[in-house]
Protein backbone atom coordinates (compact mmCIF):
# COMPACT_ATOMS: atom_id res chain seq x y z
CA UNK A 1 0.00 0.00 0.00
CA UNK A 2 1.05 3.65 -0.53
CA UNK A 3 -0.88 5.48 2.45
CA UNK A 4 2.79 6.25 3.63
CA UNK A 5 3.34 8.50 1.08
CA UNK A 6 0.01 10.22 0.71
CA UNK A 7 0.44 10.90 4.74
CA UNK A 8 3.36 13.16 4.02
CA UNK A 9 2.05 15.04 0.66
CA UNK A 10 -0.63 15.63 3.26
CA UNK A 11 1.23 16.66 6.32
CA UNK A 12 3.49 19.15 3.69
CA UNK A 13 0.14 20.73 2.50
CA UNK A 14 -1.28 21.32 5.93
CA UNK A 15 1.88 22.88 7.01
CA UNK A 16 2.29 24.96 3.91
CA UNK A 17 -1.23 26.16 4.24
CA UNK A 18 0.08 27.33 8.30
CA UNK A 19 2.93 29.75 6.31
CA UNK A 20 0.83 30.50 4.14
CA UNK A 21 -1.62 31.92 6.63
CA UNK A 22 1.38 33.61 8.14
CA UNK A 23 2.83 35.30 4.76
CA UNK A 24 -0.56 36.43 4.00
CA UNK A 25 -0.90 38.26 7.41
CA UNK A 26 2.41 39.61 7.65
CA UNK A 27 1.90 41.28 4.24
CA UNK A 28 -1.17 43.11 4.89
CA UNK A 29 -0.01 44.64 8.40
CA UNK A 30 2.64 46.01 6.11
CA UNK A 31 0.05 46.94 3.01
CA UNK A 32 -1.52 49.20 6.11
CA UNK A 33 1.41 50.11 7.80
CA UNK A 34 3.04 51.45 4.83
CA UNK A 35 0.49 53.29 3.58
CA UNK A 36 0.67 55.79 7.24
CA UNK A 37 4.88 55.50 7.06
CA UNK A 38 5.18 56.60 2.94
CA UNK A 39 3.49 60.11 4.09
CA UNK A 40 5.75 60.31 7.32
CA UNK A 41 8.76 60.34 4.78
CA UNK A 42 7.39 62.57 3.04
CA UNK A 43 6.42 65.22 5.60
CA UNK A 44 10.12 64.57 6.77
CA UNK A 45 11.76 65.19 3.42
CA UNK A 46 10.50 68.81 3.17
CA UNK A 47 12.20 69.85 6.62
CA UNK A 48 15.19 67.72 5.83
CA UNK A 49 15.45 69.40 2.24
CA UNK A 50 14.94 72.72 3.35
CA UNK A 51 17.22 72.33 6.46
CA UNK A 52 20.00 70.65 3.92
CA UNK A 53 19.52 73.86 1.48
CA UNK A 54 20.28 76.38 3.97
CA UNK A 55 23.24 74.46 5.70
CA UNK A 56 24.58 74.66 2.09
CA UNK A 57 24.15 78.06 2.04
CA UNK A 58 26.16 78.66 5.34
CA UNK A 59 28.88 76.27 3.91
CA UNK A 60 30.12 79.25 1.53
CA UNK A 61 31.07 81.04 4.09
CA UNK A 62 34.78 81.15 4.77
CA UNK A 63 34.34 81.20 8.49
CA UNK A 64 32.63 78.54 9.06
CA UNK A 65 35.80 76.13 9.42
CA UNK A 66 35.67 77.63 12.89
CA UNK A 67 33.30 75.55 14.02
CA UNK A 68 34.08 72.15 15.93
CA UNK A 69 32.21 70.10 13.75
CA UNK A 70 34.73 71.15 10.76
CA UNK A 71 37.47 70.02 12.45
CA UNK A 72 39.71 67.48 11.52
CA UNK A 73 41.11 65.26 14.55
CA UNK A 74 44.00 62.75 14.87
CA UNK A 75 41.85 59.46 15.61
CA UNK A 76 42.13 56.63 13.32
CA UNK A 77 38.29 55.50 13.92
CA UNK A 78 35.84 55.97 11.44
CA UNK A 79 32.39 55.85 13.33
CA UNK A 80 29.61 54.02 11.35
CA UNK A 81 25.26 54.61 12.64
CA UNK A 82 23.46 51.55 11.24
CA UNK A 83 19.90 51.49 10.74
CA UNK A 84 18.12 47.88 10.67
CA UNK A 85 15.10 45.93 11.63
CA UNK A 86 14.09 44.23 14.84
CA UNK A 87 12.59 41.43 12.82
CA UNK A 88 13.25 39.35 10.49
CA UNK A 89 10.26 38.37 7.26
CA UNK A 90 11.65 41.36 5.12
CA UNK A 91 13.69 39.58 2.92
CA UNK A 92 16.93 41.12 1.49
CA UNK A 93 16.38 44.48 3.99
CA UNK A 94 19.07 43.63 6.19
CA UNK A 95 21.32 41.85 4.03
CA UNK A 96 21.50 44.83 2.10
CA UNK A 97 21.86 47.20 4.48
CA UNK A 98 24.66 45.20 6.13
CA UNK A 99 26.56 43.81 3.17
CA UNK A 100 26.85 47.66 1.67
CA UNK A 101 28.27 48.59 5.64
CA UNK A 102 31.25 45.73 5.83
CA UNK A 103 32.30 46.57 1.97
CA UNK A 104 32.94 50.51 2.81
CA UNK A 105 33.80 49.58 6.45
CA UNK A 106 36.95 47.38 4.73
CA UNK A 107 40.64 47.74 6.38
CA UNK A 108 39.51 50.52 8.41
CA UNK A 109 39.29 50.35 11.97
CA UNK A 110 36.34 50.75 12.99
CA UNK A 111 33.12 51.51 15.96
CA UNK A 112 29.27 51.18 15.74
CA UNK A 113 26.36 52.64 16.90
CA UNK A 114 23.49 49.80 15.83
CA UNK A 115 20.05 50.70 15.28
CA UNK A 116 17.47 47.17 15.42
CA UNK A 117 18.25 44.25 16.91
CA UNK A 118 18.97 42.39 13.78
CA UNK A 119 22.12 44.93 13.27
CA UNK A 120 23.24 44.50 17.08
CA UNK A 121 23.26 41.10 16.93
CA UNK A 122 24.74 40.66 13.32
CA UNK A 123 28.03 42.76 14.64
CA UNK A 124 27.46 41.85 18.44
CA UNK A 125 28.67 37.53 16.85
CA UNK A 126 31.81 39.61 14.91
CA UNK A 127 32.88 41.48 18.08
CA UNK A 128 32.79 44.63 16.80
CA UNK A 129 33.48 47.88 19.02
CA UNK A 130 29.80 49.38 19.72
CA UNK A 131 29.38 52.39 21.40
CA UNK A 132 25.65 52.19 21.74
CA UNK A 133 22.97 49.93 20.90
CA UNK A 134 19.01 51.03 20.33
CA UNK A 135 16.70 48.28 19.84
CA UNK A 136 12.96 48.56 19.53
CA UNK A 137 12.72 51.81 18.45
CA UNK A 138 8.94 50.70 16.79
CA UNK A 139 7.50 51.76 13.55
CA UNK A 140 6.67 55.50 14.81
CA UNK A 141 10.18 56.74 15.81
CA UNK A 142 9.99 60.13 17.49
CA UNK A 143 12.37 63.19 16.55
CA UNK A 144 13.28 63.21 19.91
CA UNK A 145 14.60 58.59 19.34
CA UNK A 146 16.88 60.31 16.36
CA UNK A 147 18.78 62.98 18.54
CA UNK A 148 19.30 60.27 21.09
CA UNK A 149 20.37 57.65 18.67
CA UNK A 150 22.62 60.17 17.40
CA UNK A 151 24.26 61.91 20.08
CA UNK A 152 26.71 59.46 21.46
CA UNK A 153 28.02 59.98 18.10
CA UNK A 154 28.01 63.89 17.77
CA UNK A 155 29.93 63.62 21.62
CA UNK A 156 32.46 60.98 20.32
CA UNK A 157 33.67 62.99 17.46
CA UNK A 158 33.91 66.43 19.54
CA UNK A 159 36.07 64.35 21.94
CA UNK A 160 37.83 63.37 19.57
CA UNK A 161 37.91 59.69 19.76
CA UNK A 162 36.31 59.21 16.07
CA UNK A 163 37.76 61.01 13.21
CA UNK A 164 34.27 60.63 10.83
CA UNK A 165 31.17 59.69 11.08
CA UNK A 166 28.96 57.58 8.68
CA UNK A 167 25.10 56.90 8.71
CA UNK A 168 24.29 53.73 6.87
CA UNK A 169 20.43 53.70 6.25
CA UNK A 170 18.05 52.30 3.54
CA UNK A 171 16.81 55.29 1.27
CA UNK A 172 13.16 55.16 0.17
CA UNK A 173 12.62 56.40 -3.05
CA UNK A 174 9.74 54.30 -4.67
CA UNK A 175 7.77 51.07 -3.18
CA UNK A 176 9.72 49.13 -5.92
CA UNK A 177 12.96 51.00 -5.32
CA UNK A 178 14.84 51.50 -2.10
CA UNK A 179 18.86 51.96 -2.07
CA UNK A 180 21.16 52.01 0.68
CA UNK A 181 23.14 54.83 0.92
CA UNK A 182 25.94 55.30 3.46
CA UNK A 183 26.26 59.47 4.11
CA UNK A 184 29.53 60.94 6.09
CA UNK A 185 28.09 63.25 8.75
CA UNK A 186 31.24 64.43 9.92
CA UNK A 187 33.43 66.58 9.81
CA UNK A 188 31.47 69.32 7.54
CA UNK A 189 33.45 70.25 4.82
CA UNK A 190 33.35 73.81 3.84
CA UNK A 191 31.80 74.24 0.41
CA UNK A 192 35.26 75.53 -2.11
CA UNK A 193 33.87 75.68 -5.15
CA UNK A 194 30.83 78.28 -4.59
CA UNK A 195 31.57 82.35 -4.18
CA UNK A 196 31.16 83.17 -0.92
CA UNK A 197 28.35 84.96 0.41
CA UNK A 198 28.03 87.77 2.14
CA UNK A 199 25.79 86.47 5.22
CA UNK A 200 25.26 87.87 8.57
CA UNK A 201 25.75 85.55 11.53
CA UNK A 202 24.03 86.44 15.09
CA UNK A 203 26.37 86.41 17.24
CA UNK A 204 29.07 84.59 15.40
CA UNK A 205 29.36 82.40 12.31
CA UNK A 206 31.09 79.67 15.06
CA UNK A 207 28.38 79.84 17.23
CA UNK A 208 25.44 79.74 14.70
CA UNK A 209 26.65 76.82 13.21
CA UNK A 210 27.55 75.00 16.46
CA UNK A 211 23.78 75.87 17.53
CA UNK A 212 22.52 74.74 14.42
CA UNK A 213 24.24 71.75 13.38
CA UNK A 214 23.55 69.54 15.87
CA UNK A 215 19.75 70.22 15.16
CA UNK A 216 20.83 69.39 11.39
CA UNK A 217 21.96 66.18 12.72
CA UNK A 218 19.15 65.25 14.28
CA UNK A 219 16.93 66.15 11.19
CA UNK A 220 19.25 63.69 9.21
CA UNK A 221 18.78 60.98 11.44
CA UNK A 222 15.24 61.16 11.84
CA UNK A 223 14.92 61.41 8.13
CA UNK A 224 17.21 58.19 8.00
CA UNK A 225 15.27 56.27 10.39
CA UNK A 226 11.86 57.59 8.70
CA UNK A 227 13.64 56.61 5.15
CA UNK A 228 14.64 53.08 6.80
CA UNK A 229 11.36 52.06 8.43
CA UNK A 230 9.31 53.03 5.16
CA UNK A 231 12.01 51.24 3.01
CA UNK A 232 11.78 47.98 5.28
CA UNK A 233 7.93 47.92 4.86
CA UNK A 234 8.10 48.32 1.53
CA UNK A 235 10.81 45.56 1.17
CA UNK A 236 8.56 43.56 3.49
CA UNK A 237 5.52 43.93 1.80
CA UNK A 238 6.78 42.47 -1.82
CA UNK A 239 8.93 39.86 0.10
CA UNK A 240 5.57 38.35 1.71
CA UNK A 241 4.05 38.78 -1.91
CA UNK A 242 6.45 36.29 -3.05
CA UNK A 243 6.32 34.31 -0.53
CA UNK A 244 2.53 34.18 -0.72
CA UNK A 245 2.90 33.38 -4.32
CA UNK A 246 5.13 30.40 -4.09
CA UNK A 247 3.43 28.97 -1.40
CA UNK A 248 0.09 29.09 -4.05
CA UNK A 249 2.71 27.57 -6.61
CA UNK A 250 3.73 25.27 -4.07
CA UNK A 251 0.70 24.02 -3.15
CA UNK A 252 -0.59 23.47 -6.40
CA UNK A 253 2.23 20.94 -7.31
CA UNK A 254 1.52 19.17 -3.69
CA UNK A 255 -2.25 18.55 -4.17
CA UNK A 256 -1.56 17.02 -8.09
CA UNK A 257 1.12 15.04 -7.00
CA UNK A 258 -1.80 13.91 -3.70
CA UNK A 259 -4.34 13.42 -6.28
CA UNK A 260 -2.04 11.22 -8.28
CA UNK A 261 -0.93 9.30 -5.25
CA UNK A 262 -4.36 8.67 -4.33
CA UNK A 263 -5.69 7.58 -7.68
CA UNK A 264 -2.82 5.06 -7.86
CA UNK A 265 -3.82 3.55 -4.58
CA UNK A 266 -7.50 3.41 -5.59
CA UNK A 267 -6.19 1.59 -9.15
CA UNK A 268 -4.18 -0.70 -7.42
CA UNK A 269 -6.85 -1.56 -4.99
CA UNK A 270 -9.17 -2.28 -7.95
CA UNK A 271 -6.67 -4.22 -9.52
CA UNK A 272 -6.56 -6.22 -6.47
CA UNK A 273 -10.18 -6.52 -5.72
CA UNK A 274 -10.64 -7.47 -9.31
CA UNK A 275 -7.89 -10.13 -9.80
CA UNK A 276 -8.81 -11.71 -6.36
CA UNK A 277 -12.45 -12.36 -7.92
CA UNK A 278 -11.11 -13.67 -10.95
CA UNK A 279 -8.90 -15.97 -9.10
CA UNK A 280 -12.27 -17.15 -6.68
CA UNK A 281 -14.00 -17.72 -10.19
CA UNK A 282 -11.34 -20.11 -11.62
CA UNK B 1 4.05 97.51 3.00
CA UNK B 2 6.89 95.04 1.85
CA UNK B 3 6.01 91.55 2.32
CA UNK B 4 8.61 88.34 2.06
CA UNK B 5 8.20 84.78 1.81
CA UNK B 6 7.83 82.95 5.33
CA UNK B 7 7.87 79.69 6.86
CA UNK B 8 8.14 77.71 9.68
CA UNK B 9 8.95 74.01 9.33
CA UNK B 10 9.05 71.66 12.37
CA UNK B 11 10.12 67.98 11.92
CA UNK B 12 6.32 66.79 11.41
CA UNK B 13 5.01 69.37 9.30
CA UNK B 14 5.24 73.03 7.59
CA UNK B 15 3.35 74.95 10.15
CA UNK B 16 3.15 78.36 8.56
CA UNK B 17 4.00 79.51 5.11
CA UNK B 18 3.72 82.77 3.42
CA UNK B 19 4.35 86.20 2.79
CA UNK B 20 4.31 88.33 5.60
CA UNK B 21 5.38 92.34 6.63
CA UNK B 22 7.63 91.11 9.62
CA UNK B 23 8.64 87.98 12.32
CA UNK B 24 9.89 88.92 15.36
CA UNK B 25 11.73 86.13 17.61
CA UNK B 26 14.33 85.50 20.63
CA UNK B 27 17.65 84.75 18.91
CA UNK B 28 20.64 83.87 20.96
CA UNK B 29 21.91 87.80 21.60
CA UNK B 30 18.15 88.76 22.25
CA UNK B 31 15.06 89.86 20.12
CA UNK B 32 14.83 90.06 16.91
CA UNK B 33 12.40 91.67 14.22
CA UNK B 34 12.91 90.39 10.45
CA UNK B 35 11.55 92.85 7.89
CA UNK B 36 11.42 92.34 4.31
CA UNK B 37 15.15 92.98 2.07
CA UNK B 38 16.88 91.51 4.97
CA UNK B 39 20.33 91.06 4.28
CA UNK B 40 21.43 87.27 4.51
CA UNK B 41 21.33 86.41 8.09
CA UNK B 42 21.47 83.36 9.96
CA UNK B 43 20.70 82.59 13.77
CA UNK B 44 19.63 80.47 16.62
CA UNK B 45 16.76 81.04 17.97
CA UNK B 46 15.29 80.04 21.98
CA UNK B 47 12.25 78.60 23.01
CA UNK B 48 10.29 82.03 22.61
CA UNK B 49 7.08 83.26 21.38
CA UNK B 50 6.87 84.28 17.64
CA UNK B 51 4.98 87.31 16.53
CA UNK B 52 4.15 87.13 12.49
CA UNK B 53 2.70 89.99 10.94
CA UNK B 54 0.78 89.76 7.81
CA UNK B 55 -1.04 92.75 6.40
CA UNK B 56 -1.27 94.55 9.86
CA UNK B 57 -2.79 91.11 11.05
CA UNK B 58 -1.11 89.70 14.76
CA UNK B 59 -0.19 85.75 14.66
CA UNK B 60 0.99 84.58 17.90
CA UNK B 61 2.82 80.99 18.07
CA UNK B 62 5.08 79.24 20.47
CA UNK B 63 8.30 77.73 19.35
CA UNK B 64 10.73 75.41 21.15
CA UNK B 65 14.16 76.93 19.63
CA UNK B 66 15.36 76.48 16.38
CA UNK B 67 17.84 77.83 13.64
CA UNK B 68 16.15 80.61 11.48
CA UNK B 69 18.00 81.60 8.01
CA UNK B 70 17.00 84.21 5.60
CA UNK B 71 18.43 85.01 2.16
CA UNK B 72 17.18 86.75 -1.29
CA UNK B 73 13.98 87.77 0.45
CA UNK B 74 13.23 83.83 1.42
CA UNK B 75 12.77 83.52 5.36
CA UNK B 76 12.82 80.04 7.21
CA UNK B 77 12.74 78.96 10.50
CA UNK B 78 13.65 75.80 10.99
CA UNK B 79 11.71 74.53 14.78
CA UNK B 80 11.92 71.58 17.18
CA UNK B 81 8.38 71.76 17.67
CA UNK B 82 5.61 74.84 16.88
CA UNK B 83 2.01 75.10 18.34
CA UNK B 84 -1.00 77.74 18.09
CA UNK B 85 -1.70 79.01 21.57
CA UNK B 86 -4.72 77.31 21.61
CA UNK B 87 -2.96 73.72 20.97
CA UNK B 88 -1.03 74.68 24.03
CA UNK B 89 -1.82 71.54 26.48
CA UNK B 90 -1.70 73.75 29.77
CA UNK B 91 -1.45 70.54 32.00
CA UNK B 92 1.46 69.43 30.45
CA UNK B 93 3.44 72.32 30.21
CA UNK B 94 2.73 73.06 33.83
CA UNK B 95 4.02 69.59 34.78
CA UNK B 96 7.08 70.33 32.45
CA UNK B 97 7.91 73.31 34.45
CA UNK B 98 7.59 71.91 37.59
CA UNK B 99 10.07 68.58 36.85
CA UNK B 100 12.56 71.07 35.40
CA UNK B 101 12.18 73.23 38.49
CA UNK B 102 12.95 70.19 40.65
CA UNK B 103 15.90 69.46 38.04
CA UNK B 104 17.55 72.78 38.82
CA UNK B 105 17.15 73.04 42.18
CA UNK B 106 18.39 69.17 43.18
CA UNK B 107 21.70 69.91 43.00
CA UNK B 108 22.57 67.14 40.93
CA UNK B 109 26.20 66.83 39.66
CA UNK B 110 25.85 65.13 36.64
CA UNK B 111 22.99 67.58 35.88
CA UNK B 112 23.09 68.89 32.22
CA UNK B 113 21.84 72.91 33.35
CA UNK B 114 21.71 73.92 29.85
CA UNK B 115 19.05 71.17 29.03
CA UNK B 116 17.06 71.61 32.19
CA UNK B 117 17.19 75.64 32.00
CA UNK B 118 16.14 75.55 28.22
CA UNK B 119 13.18 73.17 29.73
CA UNK B 120 12.15 75.54 32.06
CA UNK B 121 12.42 78.31 29.18
CA UNK B 122 10.00 76.14 26.96
CA UNK B 123 7.13 75.65 29.64
CA UNK B 124 7.09 78.89 30.94
CA UNK B 125 6.91 80.59 27.21
CA UNK B 126 4.07 77.84 26.56
CA UNK B 127 2.18 78.69 29.71
CA UNK B 128 2.67 82.55 28.81
CA UNK B 129 1.01 82.65 24.98
CA UNK B 130 -1.89 81.40 26.82
CA UNK B 131 -1.84 84.11 29.37
CA UNK B 132 -1.54 86.63 26.89
CA UNK B 133 -4.31 85.33 24.15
Amino acid sequence: MAGAGLLEIKRRIKSITNTQKITRAMGLVATAKFRKLRERAGEIDIYYDEYKRAIEEMLKVNEVEDSVYFQQNSSDIDLYIVVTSDTGLCGSYNANVLNNVLEDMYQKKVAVITVGERGRAFFKKRNYETIAEFVEIGDKPAFKDASEIIKPAIDAFVAGNVRNVYLAYTKFITSVKQTVEIEKLLPFEKNRDLKSSNMEFDPSVTEVMNYAIPKYLYATMYHALVNSIASEYAIRMSAMDNATKNTEKLLEKLKIAYNRARQSNITQEITEIVSGAEALKE
Amino acid sequence: MAAFNFKLITPEKVFFEGEVNSVSMNSITGRVQILANHVGYATGVLPCIIKIVVNNETKKAVVSGGFFQISDNKGVLFADSAEWPEEVDIERAKRAMERAKNRLESKDKNLDVERAKLALLRAMTRLKITEIK
